[in-house]
């Protein structure tokens, strides 16, 4: 019992920063039909800038915010002057934001030099707490909490607002909302700012958990690639299902048999691809 | 279009000419460098087969690449097999690899055929690492003597020796490439590129198509991984995984994935980048990023397209119309090379 | 997905703003890059002198640094008239390859510092020769670092070759460094089959780093006699590295009577060692034993703690652990952690107060075993060359290379005669409160004379 609970902390935990990398990157997708390889990029952005914010002396929460804004503005302002040149041309967007993976990985590394860094958890939320005998430190608590919370308003408003209905119209059929009058350059501009902010965010939030150094974009990017797959791609259910799923396995899998933690990710992608290739609620292609 | 076949024609001869005598203008390590381009240009344009002609984008080929690698130092290390016809079973391996996960791979499109190639190199980067006993895990193999020749012997040793074999291995699989793309087989591939439906109502077997242009793509850049390990005498995990796919990649789009020899101009632009750039400032990276970008955006066709860019840019400040904006290939696609010519004679 | 269809039209003004808001990132990259950062751009050595000059050329002691695009943080002196006399020989070449960028970016450049600062001690002149240093960046990558070994060999005519801390670059180079007679002294590459398989060694590589096993394997001794631990875990990150130094921990330890109960080795970069953590957890044991390094050892000690097992099973490791250049960010998470290595700041001898306080006025912070290590090659060369007198005659700098001894930071420094690898001084250290403030690794302990056949 204790394992299971505190395997399941750990796993949920990660399933939740995995979440909020992934699901900007699918509902982008689903959206814009290009996948945002920097994302990855995005994280590591958010991580570095909460980080040299708290050194200056603000709060956590408040680092976190601004981490995620500031990332979201640079989004805002790529989508709006290189992004937007490149409408509908996915496979030159693919190609795009490669190119601006390498230029923040080598910005990164200039500004905040190659050593790893880490932050500490806020003040509120270090420690452990004992859950039925199993030790869980409160930090991961609270990151299952905020994933919750953020997955719950993100719900809401895809679904329940005027906007969302927007979002899942454009993701339905793209030109017909257009016809429809919406104004799609809009929608667009939000949709990935709102999602870069999000990659931002969980960035910052993960800095405690995981810390941050050169390199930490690629391995965020893989995961997460590997969960909006996994997921399919513009459904936010299916990042919140898939998550979970990665989220859960790669950690028992790390647990009981470390040396194929590698491959069982892939090879459960691989398998989920082969078996249903639009992925777990992804649209069929 | 007399004019344009003749000028690429001279254009390709010169080059031809200038590889040739490279040994006599460059020292032993610009030599090396230029031996990495040419191998690297047949990786490139082989992933390109897929890219350019098939419309399959494939994060997946360095998985064929390091299996040539992995195959010869094998057969060299454990079974002491130095003759050159390792390089053979290199490009079977390949084949074999492409063979067994084509039909796993071929299910999907677009980004999910992104993801199941990028999964395949990943397992594969999982296997080399976690059986150090056969692939020197991390470390790697190294001391990969070069091959001997059947009647020579073991002449390859010289820089310059290699080169040229290097260059006749990469010459014939970029003519069996060329071959291939001025084909029936290619004029197909482009059509499943274009629109698979339409390809399929029109009865070409679209599946096989795809299926044979991924095992070719697999074998030749197989070919393209044991020469590389020949050429440097290593071989290790990094030949594996997402870094050199996505390498390829920007070889492929930077040089232009619509013309034959774009990716071996974006081999050739990435190389000198990354080891020329790289000895004088650290920020090459950052260089080659900014490259990127500003192809992306200003030459989305690459490289190879710039000489088109360039007379269109003229057009447009001569107050002329622009010529019609159809695929810039250049290889001699008939019938849409005879468009553009009748445009061009009138004045 | 789509192709690309025919490229967007722009006018010259679009085309010359997005230039320019292109260039401003860059360039602002580019200006932080070159000025005031910690990160010196690489100096291709050219000085006045070329590799065979007259002698009449020389009466002043060349710099080693070309002016670098910012020429603002080269900090290469650049003097004349040197306590080594005057510059009169032919320039010796010294290639300098590492992972100055990439997730290993942080080890090449304290390396190179360390290295920039044993050849600034003799004003970069020894016995006459004027020495200049070319540096190559391999991006902590295999492929990269080989070509620019061949690079800096070939290209650059270097006469001896350092760094490399990529263990299969070096396993890559072995032949060709020996074929083409070219020294090779390692600043780190751990993999111990380099000096230690005699099917492996070369005349011509030396390592002044350590092999792996070398300073890991004292602990084992001391935690069982000194510290009473009879049951330990083992725990190393999933690599041939992590595997060498795990087993000759483990090897040293049943040798000295105890017991190992149990072995978990996640992969590299692991973000989240939870499941890890709580397989240690639910092992009966007295200690933990931990390598891992870089963000590795920051997010392991930092989840160690947070997983509340500091208080229950003590933590030693491999000095990786809690390097200094992450210690302050681990904090008192590492706090009481006992870590064996062969070098510390905090060692008590005149040589390493003058080492720390060099490297500290030059590049604000204290040094680590990488700064050490490059250090120690710097330091190594211009021993050699002075008592060879120049690397004209490879076998005879190859002979005072094997012959070199000197009291370095860390002790007394020679190579093994056979192995042609550091015999090492393993210090045994304890995470504690510094006078200065902050936390440092105190010496508890020093064993002497650890070469790499100990083991």
């Amino acid at each position: 019992m204790q394992t299971i609970i505190g395997i399941g902390a750990i796993g949920i935990s990660y399933a939740s920063l995995l979440f909020l990398v992934a699901v900007g990157l699918s509902i982008v997708f689903g959206l814009m039909r290009f996948v945002n390889l920097a994302s990855g990029s995005f994280y590591m952005l958010g991580a570095y800038l909460a980080i040299s914010i708290v050194h200056r002396g603000m709060s956590f929460w408040l680092a976190v915010l601004i981490g995620g804004v500031v990332v979201g503005l640079i989004g805002l302002a790529i989508e709006q002057t290189i992004l937007q040149r490149l409408h509908r041309q996915e496979l030159l967007q693919v190609c795009l934001t490669i190119g601006l993976m390498y230029i923040v990985e080598d910005l990164a590394r200039v500004i905040w030099g190659g050593d790893p860094l880490r932050l500490r958890p806020p003040a509120s939320l270090r420690g452990s707490i004992s859950v039925l005998g199993a030790v869980v430190p409160l930090y991961r608590v609270g990151l299952i909490v905020i994933g919750i919370i953020l997955a719950l308003v993100l719900w809401l408003l895809i679904e329940r607002t005027r906007w969302g209905a927007f979002v899942r119209a454009g993701v339905d059929d793209l030109e017909m909302c257009e016809c429809l009058g919406i104004n799609t350059r809009v929608v667009f501009a939000v949709i990935f700012t709102v999602g870069v902010f999000l990659s931002g965010l969980a960035g910052a939030l993960g800095a405690p958990l995981l810390g941050v150094a050169p390199g930490t974009d690629s391995d965020v990017l893989l995961m997460a690639l590997i969960v909006v797959v996994l997921g399919g791609l513009g459904s936010i259910s299916g990042s919140v299902l898939a998550s979970l799923v990665v989220g859960i396995l790669d950690s028992v899998a790390r647990m009981r048999w470390p040396g194929a933690s590698f491959f069982i990710i892939y090879a459960i992608m691989a398998v989920v691809l082969i078996v249903r290739p639009q992925g777990f609620r992804g649209r069929y292609i | 279009m007399q004019r344009r076949e003749v000028i690429h024609s001279l254009v390709l001869a010169v080059c031809g000419v200038l590889l040739l005598g490279a040994p006599l203008a460059l020292g032993s390590y610009g030599l090396t460098v230029l031996t990495e381009i040419v191998i690297f240009a047949l990786f490139a344009m082989s992933t390109n087969l897929l890219l350019g002609y098939t419309g399959l984008a494939s994060l997946g080929q360095s998985a064929f690449f390091g299996m040539g690698g992995y195959c010869v130092a094998i057969l060299a290390k454990d079974f002491n097999l130095h003759s050159a016809v390792t390089l053979l079973a290199a490009i079977g391996a390949g084949a074999v690899l492409a063979l067994v996960t084509g039909p796993v791979v071929l299910r999907s499109t677009g980004t999910y055929f992104l993801m199941l190639t990028l999964a395949l190199t990943q397992v594969l980067f999982g296997v080399a690492w976690f059986l150090p006993g056969i692939t020197g895990g991390d470390n790697g193999l190294g001391g990969i003597a070069r091959p001997t020749l059947p009647l020579v012997g073991d002449v390859l040793r010289g820089t310059t020796a290699f080169y040229y074999f290097s260059l006749v291995c990469v010459g014939i699989g970029i003519a069996i490439l060329a071959w291939l793309v001025n084909s029936g087989f290619g004029l197909a591939l482009q059509g499943v590129r274009e629109n698979e439906l339409v390809a399929a109502g029109l009865g070409h077997p679209v599946w096989w198509l795809k299926y044979l242009a991924y095992i070719i793509a697999g074998a030749l850049s197989a070919l393209a991984g044991g020469l590389y390990t020949f050429l440097t005498s290593f071989v290790g995990t990094s030949y594996f995984g997402i870094a050199l796919s996505a390498e390829v990649l920007v070889m492929v789009i930077l040089g232009g994935s619509r013309s034959f020899w774009g990716p071996a101009i974006g081999a050739g632009l990435v190389i000198l980048l990354r080891d020329e750039v790289s000895s004088w400032t650290q920020r090459w990276l950052l260089v080659l990023g900014l490259l990127f970008v500003v192809t992306v955006l200003f030459l989305p066709g690459g490289i190879a397209t710039l000489p088109e860019r360039l007379s269109q840019v003229r057009r447009k400040q001569r107050g002329q119309q622009p010529l019609v904006s159809v695929a810039k290939s250049l290889t001699p696609v008939q019938s849409v090379e005879s468009a553009t010519s009748h445009q061009e004679r009138v004045p | 997905m789509d192709e690309p269809r025919g490229a967007v039209q722009f006018s010259r003004r679009q085309v010359l703003r997005g230039v320019v808001a292109l260039c401003v990132p860059a360039l602002s990259g580019l200006l932080s890059a070159c000025s005031g950062s910690a990160t010196p751009t690489p100096t291709v050595g050219q000085s006045a002198a070329s590799a065979s000059p007259t002698p009449t050329k020389a009466a002043v002691a060349s710099p080693v640094a070309t002016p670098s695009p910012a020429g603002g943080t080269t900090p290469t002196a650049a003097s004349s008239g040197t306590p080594g006399g005057q510059a009169g020989g032919a320039a010796i070449k010294i290639g300098y390859v590492a992972s100055l960028s990439g997730v290993y970016a942080s080890l090449g450049q304290n390396m190179l510092n360390g290295l920039k600062l044993a050849l600034d001690e003799v004003n970069n002149v020894v016995a006459g020769h004027p020495i200049t240093l070319a540096i190559e960046d391999d991006a902590t990558n295999t492929d990269q670092g080989v070509t620019k070994v061949h690079q800096l060999a070939e290209r650059d005519q270097v006469q001896i070759l350092t760094g490399i801390n990529l263990t299969p670059v070096a396993v890559a180079v072995r032949d060709y460094v020996t074929q083409r007679k070219l020294p090779l002294i390692i600043s780190n590459a751990g993999a111990a089959a380099i000096t230690r398989d005699p099917n492996q060694r070369s005349p011509y590589i030396f390592r002044v780093s350590f092999a792996n096993g070398q300073y890991e394997w004292p602990l084992a001794p001391y935690a069982y006699q000194n510290l009473g631990y009879k049951r330990l875990i083992i725990t190393a990150s999933d690599f041939q590295a992590g595997h060498e130094k795990a087993d000759a921990v483990k090897a040293a330890f049943q040798k000295a009577g105890g017991q190992v109960v149990a072995e978990v080795y996640p992969p590299l970069n692991t973000a989240d060692f939870g499941p890890y953590l709580q397989r240690i957890q639910q092992t009966k044991a007295d200690a933990v034993w931990a390598f891992y390094a870089g963000a590795d050892a920051v997010r392991f000690v930092q989840q160690y703690n947070d997983f509340g097992l500091k208080g229950q099973l003590a933590l030693i490791g491999a000095g990786d652990l809690v390097d200094e250049a992450y210690l302050d960010q681990e904090g008192d998470a590492a706090l009481g952690a006992v870590t064996s290595l062969h070098y510390t700041p905090w060692y008590d001898s005149p040589e390493n107060k003058a080492f720390v306080t060099a490297y500290q006025q030059k590049y604000g912070k204290i040094p680590n075993q990488f700064a050490y290590q490059g250090y120690l090659t710097g330091r190594v060369i211009v021993e050699a060359v002075k008592a060879a007198g120049g690397v004209q005659n490879t076998e005879a700098f190859l002979q005072a290379l094997k012959n070199v001894q000197f009291t370095g930071p860390a002790g007394p420094f020679r190579f093994h005669p056979q192995t042609q690898n550091v015999v090492l001084t393993v210090f045994i250290r304890k995470v504690d409160h510094v006078p200065s403030g902050g936390l440092g690794n105190v010496v508890l302990y020093k064993y002497d004379n650890i070469d790499d056949l100990s083991y």
